[in-house]
């Protein structure tokens, strides 16, 4: 039998039997729409946690305090419960410039203070950040500028508003050259950021940022700082360095063991990394499942072929009497099911389209830095697992059919 | 020559342990432009003759010449070659497949031929004006009536180009006059030089063909010419 009659003969058995094409084309396609929605969401996702990363060179290292002994979750609770680690200092910072392969560095630590201007009042978070903070990360301003070395030297008092604090201080008025209230002490403001956006949940711009030994001297009375940033010049040599500043560290704070580390050094390619491969492992895993469902799915076609069989035993027997051969029915039933489960892939993908521009539609309305991406692997994914799934549920149906007797069959009319 | 030649055929039905022998060795010959009718009570085993001499099934032993070619050890592919190539059906329940039209059920048979296209659209449309059902293409079976479903088979039958056409009581589930018109059909194919072999266990109905062939609890018993043959008439009845 040739081709074109058996896809022929395919679409028309398909076309007459409409409500069982329909079904099957709908559930299937359900199916592979998701399959084609968690890529795409996968893929929105992973533009999303990723571009959060953005605000940061890639060349950074992060210093962190940690609980010494415990792991990265325990140091996380330990922290949380209450646990101050005092070790990290801006000394140390100073010895991490030195580095000839740091290009930046600067340290910083939080407070929480009312923040004043005229009759607006808000408490917020306070950053202390080093003056050096515009040349390891990427801060931008609408107005003014970042404070100066010398500026954090002399402990003055100047503060740089993140872009919602200065709208709900100032309104539209200029914020720059007037001096604002931080806890009591008048600040003058010397910068307004950019609207940043929110990272992990941490909103960069409800915050403002004070030189850190300000911060120290004249709030907290402490000498101690709860991070520091570094830049390195040369991005291939970033494991490098990250080892030249754990071992300064540990010289500097006299730990002789890993385990007893009172920092963390991150660098931003880490992180990066990281956070791909946990959404990537997400997307995968999740399209794992979609595939179970599919299978289970699959049984369900060789459920409805089988019965397909039964229903048409007359006709099988009856080709058979006018000159069909085993495979001439064999490839007849399997291209039933193939057209059939492929037409649910084509359905799915279109579906899985429409669905995935609307959650894209719907996450970029609701503010999230999302991208709407359909990968041409997942269209062939689909539709390449939609086909073996009918090839694979379809044979044993269409094996019965083909093997069945033509004087039984037509008896069973 | 002989177009069919059988010597000495059993056939046996063997299920579960329990062997049916139906057919005890048969003896056949029959010539290009026969029209032999085959007859005998029900159960005489005319049905498991005629589905072994159009290679449905396979016989138990003994030898089956179909032209010059012996065909009695054929596979189950080489089988529907032969039924494709050689051979068209006519059964009592016309067989027609419910949800295709009269053109597609006529045409079925060249699915599983080379012929073209064109080719199959010409014969079917010729063989649906020579069975007078040219006005019912698009009909589905449903909407015809059983003479008509008959020459819809009888069309189906032809549209290979068989070497022999095989009826097994084509006229049983018609009425007298649709049985006649079905008759009548078969004298002219036969006519037109068609080998025609019908069973049936009605000797009005025999009487249409040129020989009979008795079988009786697998055996031939008899096997004459027609004396007095029957000629189907236009818009006559099929009667005793
Ligand atoms: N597949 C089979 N297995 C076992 N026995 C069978 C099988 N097919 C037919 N028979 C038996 O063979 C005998 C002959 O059957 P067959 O159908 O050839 O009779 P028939 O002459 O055509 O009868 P009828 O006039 O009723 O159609 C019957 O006794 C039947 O029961
Ligand atoms: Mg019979």
């Amino acid at each position: 039998m040739l081709l074109k009659d058996n896809i022929k003969l395919g679409f028309l058995s398909l076309w007459r039997q409409k409500m069982r094409t329909i079904l099957t084309t709908i559930a299937l396609g359900i199916g592979i729409a998701s399959v084609v929605i968690i890529m795409s969401a996968g893929a929105g996702l992973k533009h999303m946690v990723l571009s959060e990363l953005d605000i940061y060179n890639p060349n950074t290292l992060n210093i962190e305090v940690r609980v010494p002994g415990k792991g990265e979750t325990g140091s996380a609770t330990s922290m949380a419960s209450g646990v101050t680690i005092t070790t990290l200092k801006n000394s140390d910072m100073e010895e991490i410039a030195k580095n000839k392969n740091v290009e930046a560095v600067y340290s910083y630590v939080t407070s929480q203070e009312v923040i004043k201007y005229g009759s607006e009042k808000k408490s917020t978070i306070i950053f202390g950040y080093g003056a050096a903070a515009p040349k390891v990360e990427v801060l931008e301003f609408v107005s003014g500028g970042f404070y100066t070395e010398e500026e954090e030297n002399s402990l003055s008092q100047v503060i740089v508003l993140g872009y919602k604090i200065k709208d709900t201080l100032f309104g539209d008025d200029e914020a720059v050259g007037k001096n604002v209230y931080v806890g009591g002490k008048s600040f003058k403001v010397v910068g307004v950021l950019v609207e940043r956006g929110a990272s992990f949940g941490f909103d960069f711009d409800s915050i403002v940022y004070i030189p850190t030994r300000t911060l120290q001297k004249r709030f907290l009375g402490t000498d101690y700082v709860i991070g520091i940033n570094a830049k390195v010049i040369d991005i291939n040599k970033i494991s490098s360095v990250k080892a030249d500043i754990e071992y300064l560290l540990r010289d500097r704070h006299d730990i002789t063991d890993e385990e007893k580390d009172d920092f963390k050094v991150t660098s931003m390619e880490e992180i990066r990394s990281t956070m791909e491969t946990v959404v990537g492992g997400i997307t995968l895993l999740l399209v794992a499942l979609v595939c179970i469902s599919l299978i289970v799915g699959g049984v369900g076609i060789t459920n409805i072929m089988y019965v397909s069989v039964a229903e048409r035993t007359f006709e099988i027997g009856l080709r058979k009497a006018v000159g069909a051969k085993s495979k001439d029915i064999l490839w007849q039933f399997l291209f039933e099911a193939v057209i059939l489960t492929f037409a649910g892939g084509i359905v799915g993908v279109i579906l899985g389209i429409m669905i995935s521009y609307l959650v894209y539609y719907g996450a970029v309305s609701y503010g999230l830095n999302w991208t709407f991406s359909i990968s041409i692997f997942s269209i062939i994914l689909a539709l390449g697992f939609s086909t073996i799934v009918g090839l694979f549920f379809g044979i044993y149906p269409a094996r019965k059919a083909s093997n069945l007797d033509p004087i039984e069959a037509l008896r069973k009319e | 020559m002989s177009l069919i030649k059988i010597e000495n055929l059993t056939k046996d039905f063997v299920s579960e342990e329990v062997v049916t022998k139906v057919l005890h060795g048969i003896n056949l010959e029959i010539k290009e432009g026969e029209f032999v009718a085959i007859m005998g009570p029900s159960g005489s085993g005319k049905s498991t003759l005629m589905n072994i001499l159009g290679f449905l099934d396979k016989l138990t032993q003994g030898k089956y010449f179909f032209g010059d070619q012996d065909v009695s050890g054929l596979e189950d592919d080489e089988l529907a070659e032969m039924r494709s190539q050689k051979i068209g059906f006519i059964f009592q329940s016309f067989n027609l497949l419910n949800r295709s039209t009269t053109l597609e059920n006529v045409i079925m048979p060249l699915l599983y031929t080379k012929v073209s296209d064109q080719e199959r659209l010409r014969r079917a449309k010729d063989l649906l004006i020579k069975v007078g059902l040219e006005h019912r293409l698009d009909y589905t079976p449903n909407k015809l009536s059983g003479g008509e479903k008959q020459r819809v088979a009888i069309a189906r039958a032809l549209i290979n180009n068989p070497s022999v056409i095989f009826a097994d009581e084509p006229t049983g589930n018609l009425d007298s006059k649709s049985g006649l018109q079905v008759m009548k059909l078969l004298q002219d194919l036969n006519e037109d030089g068609n080998t025609i072999i019908l069973v049936t266990h009605e000797k009005y109905t025999a009487d249409h063909a040129k020989r009979i062939v008795k079988i009786k609890d697998g055996f031939i018993v008899e096997d004459h010419l027609v004396e007095k043959r029957q000629w189907a008439r236009e818009n006559g009845e099929l009667t005793k």
